[in-house]
């Protein structure tokens, strides 16, 4: 095939060498081999051109039929369309399209490429190494974990730097539910170690701006919040060695003296980000989803449009309200969703003592008791 | 009559499981607040819902251990005599196995009250912080209705027949073999998944097991 291919080639290129070496005035020997070495070498890189391209060809032969199941703008590529991808898409689908908006729309031209394998007991013992094309999948996956594997795979554009230094990592959508991850900010804002976040418990919705870090582009505010004497004084011993480091020696030896006024001073000499937010990362993400799922379609767009506002003024803006409204709204939402307590049911207890006395019968009607 | 007579010989072979038990219930909720909740070298409260989470792995171990050991306790005698004793006395075989086990429920009920005292001393001498409570009246729920589960079953299982055990065991054995058979053949199937769901999962028997057992928590 390949030497049928490049005796083409050398049949349809030879009658133009030829035209050209016969338009040309007669020349010394030397340009005449130059000119030949230039065709040859022509003609040398078209053929391995049609041998890179028989290759990929033959190789494209050996992954097999790849079929494109496309859901709204998730596109998946795949070896095995008849396995879950479209229920799993389908249930993905407007999770991410409730937060991403119409931003969504970007994961369309980036196609996940999903490769279906058998399990290792399936395999043939002498089956030929497949190269990998794709994420790898096993063929008894189910939907749960392609549509894990879909939240892993299926991003939009990645949050700017300001706003991953308020929340680590990339923004995604809710995996477990609202209620689980609601309840983990409820949790986050109870056994909050800072007295700023049992303000915000309380109900205090400024108390929770600063415990958010909801900050107006002051560093300050992040020194803010920490408000006791007792949490500055503890700030302080933790991070001793780098106030010795920098030698703030003075200060640190006053402030263990029992001066609040010096532990203020170096509180406030502290980066903000070497201080620890008050409330975990899920209080943070939740709030983030509040805002954008309020701002409707547009929402996430706007959110990513501006890089250089305060986290409080972006976050409003996302949401179209003012912070407070934002803020207190989210409030509402943590305290409400209390984890189920720890106390045991009606249910429960019926379904024990229900238990005691079918076992206690079973004992009681044993066939050892039963003679003749 | 009868039943002071059975339970005093009840209390004869249990009386050591029973007296270790109850100190240990009394003293479990208390040992897991000492120093814990103190306000000023007291744990933060996330580093208390953990410390006390670690904590919660002994309230069902001691009940299941509660449970098996007075059960066994209950039918050691017999099983030594070849029951030869039991089956002699003028008593119908149903009423003596119902006073044996509500000699052994009544035993039990020593340990779990010690458990629900020490939770409410425990709970009363804690500072909580605030947004967290206390769920003394619950674990001590929790611990009773649990105990006695555990003896029940172990009860039942203790006076079967060696073909009881034989066909328990069995049907064990051939869910195992089922498993593995399916897993071989490539079949989907998920049987001690469903097993799990439905002993741990109310109204399976063993659901109270499974929960958080937490003396303070949100």
């Amino acid at each position: 095939m390949f030497n049928r291919i490049l005796l083409l080639l050398a049949l349809g290129v030879a009658p133009l060498a030829a035209q050209r070496a016969s338009s040309t005035p007669p020349d010394t020997t030397i340009s005449r081999l130059l000119r030949e070495r230039d065709s040859v070498g022509d003609l040398w890189r078209r053929a391995r051109d049609l041998v890179v391209l028989q290759d990929s060809l033959a190789h494209v032969a050996s992954i097999g039929r790849l079929d494109t199941v496309t859901i709204g703008s998730i596109r998946i590529v795949t070896n095995r369309p008849d396995l879950p991808f479209r229920q799993a898409a389908e249930a993905y689908w407007p999770i991410l399209d409730s937060l991403y908006g119409d931003d969504a729309r970007q994961l369309y031209d980036r196609p996940v490429p999903i490769q279906v394998v058998k399990p290792p007991r399936k395999r043939e013992k002498n089956a030929p190494k497949v190269e990998q094309w794709g994420q790898i999948v096993q063929e008894d996956v189910s939907v749960k974990d392609l549509i894990g594997m879909l939240r892993s795979m299926l991003r939009v554009r990645q949050p700017d730097s300001a706003l991953r230094g308020w929340l680590p990592g990339e923004i995604y959508p809710s995996f477990f539910g609202d209620s689980i991850e609601n309840s983990e900010a409820y949790i986050s804002l109870v056994t909050s170690g800072y007295e700023i976040g049992r303000r915000c418990f309380a109900g205090d919705i400024p108390s929770c701006a600063i415990a958010l870090r909801l900050d107006d582009g002051n560093d300050s505010m992040v020194a803010a919040t920490i408000v006791t004497p007792a949490e500055r004084r503890h700030r302080v011993d933790m991070m001793e060695g780098y106030f010795r480091r920098n030698r703030d020696l003075e200060g640190l030896a006053e402030c263990r003296a029992g001066s609040d006024v010096a532990c203020t001073e170096l509180v406030r000499s502290v980066p903000p980000h070497m201080i620890p937010h008050p409330l975990a990362t899920q209080a943070r993400m939740l709030l983030l989803r509040m805002a954008i799922k309020a701002g409707g379609r547009e929402g996430y767009h706007r959110l990513m449009s501006d890089s250089t506002s305060p986290i409080g003024v972006r976050l409003a803006r996302t949401a179209g309200m003012p912070l407070d409204t934002l803020v207190s709204r989210w409030h509402a939402t943590v305290t409400a969703s209390r984890p189920l307590p720890v106390s045991i049911s009606l249910e429960g207890i019926l379904a024990g003592l229900g238990w005691v006395v079918l076992l206690g019968y079973f004992g009681l009607r044993s066939s050892r008791w039963r003679m003749g | 009559m009868k039943f002071r007579v059975i339970l005093a010989g009840q209390w004869r072979w249990s009386r050591i499981v029973i007296i270790l038990g109850t100190v240990i219930g009394f003293a479990l909720p208390i040992l897991s607040v000492q120093g814990a909740t103190n306000d000023d070298r007291g744990l933060r409260p996330i580093e208390l819902l953990l410390w006390l989470q670690g904590w919660g792995i002994l309230y069902p171990l001691l009940a299941a251990g509660l449970g098996l050991l007075v059960a066994m306790a209950s039918w050691a005698p017999d099983h030594r005599g070849r029951h030869v004793h039991t089956l002699s006395l003028p008593i119908e075989r149903w009423r003596f196995l119902l006073y044996r086990f509500i000699a052994g429920v009544t035993l039990l009920l020593i340990p779990i009250a010690a458990l629900l005292l020490g939770a409410i001393l425990a709970s009363k001498g804690a500072e909580i912080p605030p947004g967290l409570r206390t769920y003394p009246i619950s674990l001590g729920l929790r611990f009773g209705l649990a105990t006695l589960v555990a003896f029940a079953v172990f009860f039942a299982i203790s006076g079967g027949t060696p073909r009881t055990a034989g066909v328990i065991l069995g049907s064990l054995g051939l869910v195992i073999a089922l498993q593995v058979v399916a897993g071989a053949a490539g079949i989907n199937l998920h049987l001690f998944d469903a097993a799990q769901i439905g002993l741990f999962s109310l109204p399976g028997p063993l659901a109270l097991f499974a929960a958080r057992w937490m003396l303070i928590d949100v």
